[in-house]
This record gives structure tokens, C-alpha cells and sequence, in this order.
């Protein structure tokens, strides 16, 4: 599977799906693409991973830098669609203690609304 | 039958990838289950990453080792560089949630690698290298 990006927004939520694999190679390339999203486009957000295969520290390390950036501004950042593997690091890494997890898209819309 | 490989790459961020994948190919005569993948492919990539970026300091010179065994569905890989070593082992070994949450780069690897692996040894000298040592027990779902 190609190594790629792409969003979609709904309502006010800007859905970011990443496919393939994020690791050092791509994570600089995805935060720089994700900054300038972030900077130009309003409302909160949700990284749908359901088409990611692989993870690494890297792609943590970018999750808690976009959360950081949206977090200054008073946006969330909620997450679905990771795998098992990635599921247990994110858990291990103590994300979801900042940013919370939804099993489905719908769930995140949800959620992030209140 | 005791199975063995080596190779070794430069330190350039690119080679995690390439590592990755020969490790996959390495494995894959036992038949992992893709979770087993995922994760012999993160123990990789964490260590890898850590010899390239903290090791070396991504320079392009310096030469990455890595070697592996698998003896009874057990593997063992080794991931060895050649450079500035580990000044504090035990803070390296620390998931330190309040300094991961303000840098971009999360610096989880070792704790990723412990987690996932069945053991992991480190041996590291300032200024001689580090050598990371890894085993897992994979299951062997050949039948017959």
C-alpha cells in the first residue's frame, strides 16, 4: 500500500486518513502538510488510521505534536481506527490519557461535538 | 536448525524502512500472524531509528549492524552501531509522559521495544557504541 495522506472535512471537523505506513521518513513530511492544514483551516479534528499499517515512534511523536498545535487554539484531537499493535503503544505512550479514542469516524464526530 | 543473517546499511533514516523489511523477509518462513509482524517490524524500526538518529546523528558515514537468529521459533536480532553511546541507561529505559508530551520526537523506543519483545539488553560505552539485544518467541504455524 502507498505511504499517503488525505482529508476531508465534515461539518466542522476536519477528518485526516493516513494510508500505509508513518514512520521516520514520512512523519516530518506529514507534520509540515498537517501544520499548515491546521493553520488554514478551522475546527477540531480526527486521525482516522483505519488504512495504517504500521506505526512507529515517529508517528506518535507527530500525533503529539499536532495535538499540542491544535490544543493552543482550544481544538481536540481525537483518534480512531488503529490496529492492535498500534493501539497498545498509543496506550503504553499514554496518549489516550490527553487525547481520547473512538472505535468508529461517527463515534469521533460525536464525540468531539461537546 | 538454527537460522542466521547479517547485513549492514549506512545511517540514513531511509534504512529504517529498509531494515524493516528484511526482517520481514527474514521471519516471514515461520508464518507470523500480521500482529507478530507489526511488531518484530516496530522492535526494528524503534532500534534501528536509535542507532541512526542518536547513535550516528544521521551521519551518512557511519555503518548500522544488524543481525538475527531464529533457533526453535525464537528470534533473537541484534542491532549494534558504532558511535556516541548512552550517557544514562536508566533514563533512556524511563517512559517520561511529561517530557514526551512536549516534544515532537516522542523518544519512546527503548520503552516500545521492551514492551513488545520478550527481552531486551543493552550494552552501550560513550563514544563505543550501543548493542541492543532482542529475543521474542515466535509461534511456529507450519503444520507438519
Amino acid at each position: 500500500m502507498e505511504n499517503k495522506m488525505n482529508y476531508e472535512t465534515n461539518h466542522d471537523h476536519i477528518i485526516v486518513k493516513f494510508y500505509g505506513e508513518i514512520d521516520c521518513v514520512n512523519a516530518p513530511y506529514y507534520r509540515h502538510q498537517l501544520s499548515h492544514l491546521f493553520e488554514e483551516k478551522e475546527g477540531n479534528v480526527v486521525f482516522d488510521f483505519s488504512n495504517t499499517t504500521f506505526i512507529d515512534s515517529s508517528g506518535i511523536g507527530l500525533v503529539i505534536g499536532r495535538y499540542n498545535q491544535l490544543k493552543f487554539d482550544n481544538r481536540t484531537l481525537s483518534l480512531t481506527g488503529l490496529n492492535k499493535v498500534s493501539y497498545h503503544l498509543f496506550e503504553l505512550t499514554g496518549l489516550f490519557q490527553i487525547m481520547p479514542y473512538y472505535s468508529t469516524i461517527n463515534e469521533a464526530l460525536q464525540g468531539g461535538k461537546e | 536448525m538454527k537460522q542466521t543473517m547479517e547485513v549492514t546499511f549506512n545511517a540514513v533514516i531511509e534504512n529504517e524502512n529498509f531494515a524493516r523489511s528484511v526482517i520481514a523477509a527474514f521471519i516471514t518462513r515461520l508464518d507470523p500472524t500480521i500482529d507478530e509482524m507489526v511488531e518484530v517490524k516496530t522492535i526494528v524500526a524503534e532500534a534501528v531509528s536509535n542507532a541512526i538518529i542518536h547513535g550516528y546523528e544521521k551521519n551518512p558515514e557511519c555503518q548500522v549492524v544488524m543481525r538475527a537468529t531464529i533457533e526453535d521459533g525464537l528470534l533473537t536480532i541484534i542491532v549494534q552501531d558504532y558511535g556516541k553511546g548512552i550517557e544514562d541507561l536508566s533514563k533512556a529505559k524511563v517512559p517520561f509522559f511529561s517530557s514526551l508530551a512536549s516534544l515532537e520526537h516522542a523518544g519512546m523506543g527503548i520503552p516500545i521495544i521492551e514492551s513488545l519483545a520478550d527481552s531486551l539488553d543493552i550494552i552501550s560505552e560513550v563514544n563505543i557504541g550501543t548493542k541492543l539485544i532482542m529475543t521474542k518467541q515466535l509461534e511456529d504455524h507450519h503444520i507438519g
